[in-house]
């Protein structure tokens, strides 16, 4: 997936990235990502990614 | 390590397994005059840290790793500690 990183409102603030998909996300959804050596470890055969898409937001309260 | 401040929490369903029990905050970053500093960002709170806490934020996945017991979970920001007052020395200023 192409993600766009944000802040909590989800302002566009940052890079675009190339992220492996963890969790079954979908167009305009809004999650969170783990990058660098922490990404591969989201799958059991730790595959080689630098970015996993690792949850949903469904609310973020601030 | 890094001194953030928690402004709000994170509500989510749908997440990785090693997320299931853990509570998500999101974190301000702040500079060395603890003010705002860079993107706001989600982290695990191992520490019961609120809304508006001075927070210890720790992003290295061994941390993660050694304090939540698993060695193969994609996690990397960590809240480790609630500040109760940061000190710092005064810059010589040139007046």
């Amino acid at each position: 997936m192409i993600v766009q990183a944000c802040d909590h409102n989800g302002t566009p603030s940052g890079p675009r990235m190339i992220a492996a998909d963890a969790v079954g996300v979908g167009d305009n959804m809004f999650v969170w990502y783990e990058t660098s050596g922490e990404a591969p470890l989201a799958w059991e055969n730790k595959p080689p990614v630098d970015a996993a898409i690792v949850g949903i937001v469904d609310k973020v309260n601030s | 390590m890094k001194l953030g401040r928690v402004i709000g929490n994170l509500e989510s369903t749908v997440k990785h397994p090693c997320y299931h029990n853990l509570k998500m905050m999101i974190v301000q970053p702040l500079d060395a005059n603890s003010q705002p500093h860079g993107r706001t960002h989600p982290a695990v709170d191992t520490v019961g840290a609120g809304v508006g806490d001075l927070a210890l934020v720790v992003e290295e996945g061994k941390a993660a790793q050694a304090l939540i017991g698993h060695n193969h979970i994609p996690i990397r920001t960590l809240i480790v500690g609630i500040v109760d007052q940061a000190n710092r020395t005064k810059e010589k200023t040139s007046e």
